[in-house]
């Protein structure tokens, strides 16, 4: 359910215009090849959440997003169109229901060669789909 | 009375030694993070069990 729900939420950020207009990757990883800025998803775990009926998972997924530059507005922009794209998220997805998400906390750090780095850390509650 | 008061401090025990084994699993990450940080390390965020500590051993 972990890898469903990455895929999900890579697929949602991706067909996102303002996103993907301004990104030059958005990756399952963090990118190896792409020039910033790009966003991966750092990292993810999962727990158990389920109920008598349903299997459920709580999922924590951490998205990086890279930029290079001084322009810290600019930044802030990507910061909150990934913040609302992530919060938009449709709750019916394929396979699992999201019940849940929640921002948890986000980091930032500058890098060398004038990078910089924003690490957004998210708590999704999912249930998967009952079948008929 | 006895009873009730033994199994009182058997779950205070019990109790305190899952903090315990929490906060110096905290500490231990902490530290980690600390000598990762001094040393740009920029893998120390794609890395569940250092962001997430306690929820990457629920898990």
């Amino acid at each position: 359910m972990e890898t469903q729900l990455r895929g999900a939420l890579l697929d949602w950020l991706r067909a996102d215009p303002l996103l993907a207009a301004q990104l030059n990757a958005i990756d399952d990883e963090s990118p190896v090849r792409a020039s910033p800025p790009w966003l991966g998803i750092a990292t993810s775990a999962s727990a158990d959440w389920s109920t008598k009926e349903r299997m459920g998972r709580e999922i924590r997924i951490a998205v990086e997003l890279q930029t290079r530059g001084d322009d810290g507005s600019a930044d802030a922009a990507l910061v909150s169109a990934t913040e609302k794209r992530v919060n938009a998220m449709p709750r019916e997805q394929s396979g699992f229901e999201l019940i849940t998400i929640r921002f948890l906390r986000a980091r930032a750090e500058r890098r060398a060669r004038n990078l910089r780095s924003i690490l957004l850390e998210y708590r999704f509650r999912i249930l998967e789909t009952p079948t008929e | 009375m006895i009873g009730t008061n033994l199994i009182g401090a058997r779950i205070a025990s019990g109790l305190s030694r899952r903090l315990t084994a929490k906060a110096g699993q905290l500490a231990t990450t902490h530290a980690e993070n600390t000598i990762r940080s001094a040393h740009r390390d920029s893998g120390r965020w794609r890395n569940a069990r250092l962001l997430w500590p306690l929820f990457v051993e629920r898990g």
